[in-house]
């Protein structure tokens, strides 16, 4: 039971990512865009966020920025439809990259993952 | 006198009816005077006009008749009257004749009887000539103005009783042109059996004498012609027998004269028979066959060859029979040896022109060389006996006798020159021939050539002043000729030889030396002629062939060049085209993606919350799959589109390999195909990213195995390979039995999108092509039509150097 944050500028994503991270029993908050996300971030201290990259209007790595800033040992785990971004998220100082998928899966994995380290 | 053509006035006893002349006794003439009859006194006919012996005869049959009684006369002879009328009949006979007769007495040479032809033609009266001396009477006279006597004649009648005959040229005493007279003195005898009268007979002959002045005039300037004729002549009569040869016949038969075979009959003349055409002459004559033979050859002993065209045609008479044959032989000798030097020349010229392209051909001097020394020798080149060469080794500053060509002596020589007489050989047949001689040591020629060794230096030598000259020389006294030393005459085993400089590109190659010491032909200056003339043009051609190969390997650069310029264009159009479909189908992949997993995540969602037997989690089911398909092709895409860069790790390529396979190899058996592997254990190192390069070998086999899904399972057989051609490259092939690629397909297998499969992205050949280029490699198939295809990759190994210096344990 951990309190997780979904960020994604899909709205059918979101509806997904609860149901499934809720049925795993997490209890899941939602954010569209960067700046939602953000300031979620700062009321709430998430166990893990789970962030997109790509979003219109600030995206994901300038919402990943500002949350360190709130935030310094926030857990994020990218999610990104781009496996080519993998290279460089090590720099990103995020603890995971998770290629986007309908099987949900590695996301659930590295969630585990994170909870568990 | 008058000529036997004009007529004189008709005799009452002669009558003339055509060319009869008719002799009785009073003729009656009708009354329109045409029409002639007559009693027959005689049965006598005799031509017109009628001779003196034909009237002799007819003139004594009279008078014996007259003696026995006047024809048609029954009354007794009265002899005073009958005798008077007798003579008188007589005179006026003899009157009636053309020819002049006088009538000599053989006594005492007067004159008893002159006809009138004959005194007209003297100019006297017969009282002025009856019974005078015959010499003061002349019968005219000649061109100088003498009296014409004939006592000459008249004495031979005389002493020898048999007539004397004389021609005479004389012309009458007034006017008129000389005219001949053929005169014959008919002796008459009396009782007592001697002669007792002359009785000459005048005829003029003068048109007869003529004609035969002409007729032989003619003969004369035909026989003129026939001698000076250009054409030799030659008739025979209807034996063969040969009338007339002309001197060019003489010459033709190479005679000293026509008179040995004048009169000689065709079949035994030998000259004919040699030339074998003495039958085919006596078949004109036998046949009547004309006889036309061409360049008919004629060689008699120690003369020159001559040839001649023959037409022979039998000469036909009046009575249609053969009366002989006219040959005539046309000289042909120059036409025909002119002919034959053209060909030669023609031919000569095609020699030339092959050595030409011999010399095109080869670029190694060596060759060069052989084909100079057969082009010098060939008898359709230059026609030497023998040819030697020397190379200048401009080292050692020597002329060094290399090879030669040529027969060792005659026995040889016509043994080899009746062996390249047989069929025409083509330049190229005879330097093969001649390549396998050059190289045997033992023949004559070459050991005369060995033994050659000259110093360049040598101002003493010929050889080497034709090197250092640049010029050809011709040796004709080479055993005291002061720039032939006696071991070099005696090495050649002649004295007359030529020796010419070879010089390609300004450098003396070396010197030939070329001789007829087999033949001991003589050589002339045009033969050193035509040997410098062909030595230049072998330089020229040298040089020629050389400036074009030159010409050729810089096309050839700048073709490759070219080629180069054209690959680099296209891969770069290539590499600009991928780079902006790549734009496209990251932008696409995208947007499709976020949806995507929505639809799969949900029904993945849906599928789990469904019962095992609830109809629509196997509905979801399908979702899911199809989904999970879609992400995968969209994530080969998104790859295609910003590949990631490769890792630069040490990677054993045997490894990767074998991991990949051993990943499908579930899929394998479930497909029922066999593999081959030949992969060596390794380690086999690459420099490069082991995750790209399963991929790349991932996406083989699958193909591959996709590939064989169409044919049948006995027959589907995967032949993976590893090796190491060079030190330099691994080569790793996938090789199916698929049946292969359409040749259209075969060149566009590498393009994206490009696929022959009924689902796929068509980029993962695409894909395998860009990871093999990163790592410094290639790809590329090859296809076996209705067989398979086969992938090969190569990839450059990491130098040992590195391997070493990175592993200093291993």
């Amino acid at each position: 039971m951990a309190k997780i944050l979904v960020v994604d500028d899909e709205n059918a994503l979101r509806v997904l990512y609860k149901h499934e991270l809720t049925q795993d029993g997490h209890d899941v908050d939602l954010a569209g865009t960067a700046d939602e996300a953000v300031a979620k971030v700062r009321e709430t201290a998430y166990d893990v966020v789970v962030l997109d990259i790509r979003m219109p209007g600030k995206d994901g790595l300038e919402a990943l920025t500002e949350m360190f800033a709130e935030r310094r040992n926030i857990k994020v785990i990218i999610n990104s439809a781009y496996s080519s971004y993998k290279e460089n998220f090590i720099s990103w100082a995020a603890e995971h990259y998770v290629v986007k998928s309908a099987d949900t899966t590695e996301l659930k994995e590295k969630i585990a993952q994170v909870l568990g380290g | 006198m008058s000529g036997p053509g004009e007529c004189q006035s008709t005799n009452d006893n002669v009558a003339r009816s055509n060319n009869t002349f008719l002799i009785g006794m009073a003729p009656e003439i009708s009354s329109d005077g045409s029409q002639i009859h007559q009693r027959r006194a005689f049965d006598e006919v005799i031509p017109y006009p009628p001779t003196v012996d034909d009237l002799l005869r007819v003139l004594s049959g009279c008078e014996a008749r007259l003696v026995a009684g006047t024809p048609g006369s029954s009354a007794p002879p009265d002899d005073e009257s009958e005798h008077g009328r007798l003579k008188e009949f007589y005179e006026r006979i003899v009157d009636t004749i053309s020819d002049g007769i006088r009538v000599i007495d053989g006594r005492n040479r007067t004159i008893v009887l002159a006809n009138r032809a004959h005194l007209s033609w003297i100019g006297k009266q017969a009282h002025e000539v009856i019974g005078a001396r015959a010499r003061d009477v002349p019968w005219g006279f000649d061109a100088d103005d003498c009296p014409v006597q004939m006592t000459d004649i008249v004495d031979v009648a005389i002493e020898t009783a048999e007539p004397a005959r004389r021609l005479i040229a004389t012309r009458p005493r007034v006017g008129r042109e000389l005219c001949w007279i053929d005169v014959v003195a008919y002796p008459m005898s009396g009782a007592s059996g001697s002669v007792d009268h002359v009785v000459l007979v005048g005829r003029d002959v003068s048109e007869r004498v003529r004609m035969e002045t002409s007729l032989a005039a003619e003969r004369d300037r035909r026989d003129h012609v026939l001698r000076s004729a250009p054409v030799g002549i030659l008739t025979t009569d209807s034996t063969g027998t040969i009338e007339f040869a002309n001197p060019p016949i003489a010459q033709i038969m190479g005679l000293e004269g026509t008179d040995t075979v004048a009169g000689k009959n065709i079949l035994v003349v030998p000259q004919l028979q040699a030339m074998e055409i003495a039958a085919g002459l006596w078949e004109v004559l036998t046949e009547g066959k004309p006889l036309h033979l061409d360049r008919v050859s004629c060689r008699g002993t120690g003369r020159r060859e001559t040839i001649f065209n023959v037409r022979a045609e039998p000469i036909i008479s009046h009575a249609g029979e053969i009366s002989g044959i006219v040959a005539v032989f046309e000289d042909v000798t120059e036409t025909v040896l002119l002919q034959r030097r053209l060909s030669a020349t023609t031919a000569d010229l095609a020699m030339l022109s092959e050595i030409g392209e011999s010399f095109q051909d080869s670029r190694d001097t060596e060759v060069i060389l052989q084909t100079i020394l057969v082009g010098v020798t060939a008898g359709e080149g230059l026609g030497f006996n023998r040819a030697f060469l020397l190379v200048a080794d401009h080292e050692t500053g020597t002329l060094r006798g290399s090879y030669a060509i040529g027969p060792s002596d005659l026995s040889e020589a016509s043994r080899i020159w009746q062996e390249l007489g047989k069929k025409p050989h083509s330049f190229r047949d005879i330097l093969e021939g001649y390549r396998e001689a050059i190289s045997r040591d033992e023949v004559t020629v070459n050991k005369v050539a060995k033994s050659l060794v000259i110093s360049l230096e040598d101002a003493q030598n010929i050889a080497s002043k034709a090197a250092k000259e640049r010029r050809a020389f011709l040796v004709t006294d080479g055993m005291n000729h002061p720039l032939v030393p006696r071991q070099l005459a005696e090495q050649l085993g002649t004295d007359s030889f030529v020796v010419a400089p070879l010089i390609f590109e300004d450098r003396v190659e070396g010197v030939i030396i070329a001789d007829n010491a087999i033949t001991r032909k003589s050589i002339t200056e045009l033969d050193l002629r035509s040997l410098e003339l062909f030595a230049h043009q072998a330089r020229l051609a040298v040089e020629r062939s050389r400036l074009h190969a030159e010409l050729e390997r810089q096309l050839e650069e700048l073709r490759e060049a070219h080629e180069l310029l054209r690959t680099n264009h296209e891969e770069m159009l290539r590499t600009e085209k991928l780079a902006a479909m790549g734009q496209v189908a990251a932008q696409v992949a995208h947007e499709i993606r976020n949806p995507l997993v929505a639809i799969g995540g949900f029904a993945r969602s849906i599928r789990n919350s469904l019962r095992e037997d609830d109809q629509n989690r196997k509905f979801a089911e399908i979702i899911v799959e199809e989904t999970a398909r879609l992400e995968n092709i969209l994530r080969e895409v998104l790859d295609f589109a910003r590949p990631p860069k490769p890792r630069h790790d040490r990677v054993d390529v045997c490894s990767v390999l074998r991991r990949a396979t051993e990943m499908l190899e579930r899929e394998l058996q479930k497909r029922s195909i066999r593999i081959n592997m030949q992969i060596p254990r390794g380690p086999i190192m690459v420099l490069g990213d082991a995750g790209q390069l399963r991929q790349v070998f991932h996406n083989l086999l699958q193909n591959a195995m996709d590939a064989m899904e169409r044919v049948d399972k006995s027959s589907r057989l995967l032949s993976i390979s590893l090796s190491c051609e060079t030190d330099r490259q691994v080569t790793v092939t996938v090789e199916d039995t698929g049946g292969g690629f359409e040749a259209d397909a075969l060149e566009h297998v590498f393009e994206p999108f490009f696929t022959t499969k009924s689902h796929g992205t068509g980029l993962g050949l695409a894909i395998c092509q860009q990871i093999v280029r990163d790592h410094g490699g290639t790809i590329y198939v090859t296809n076996r039509p209705e067989r398979g295809a086969t992938f090969a990759v190569r990839l450059p190994l990491l130098e040992k150097e590195v391997l070493n210096g990175e592993n200093p344990g291993s």
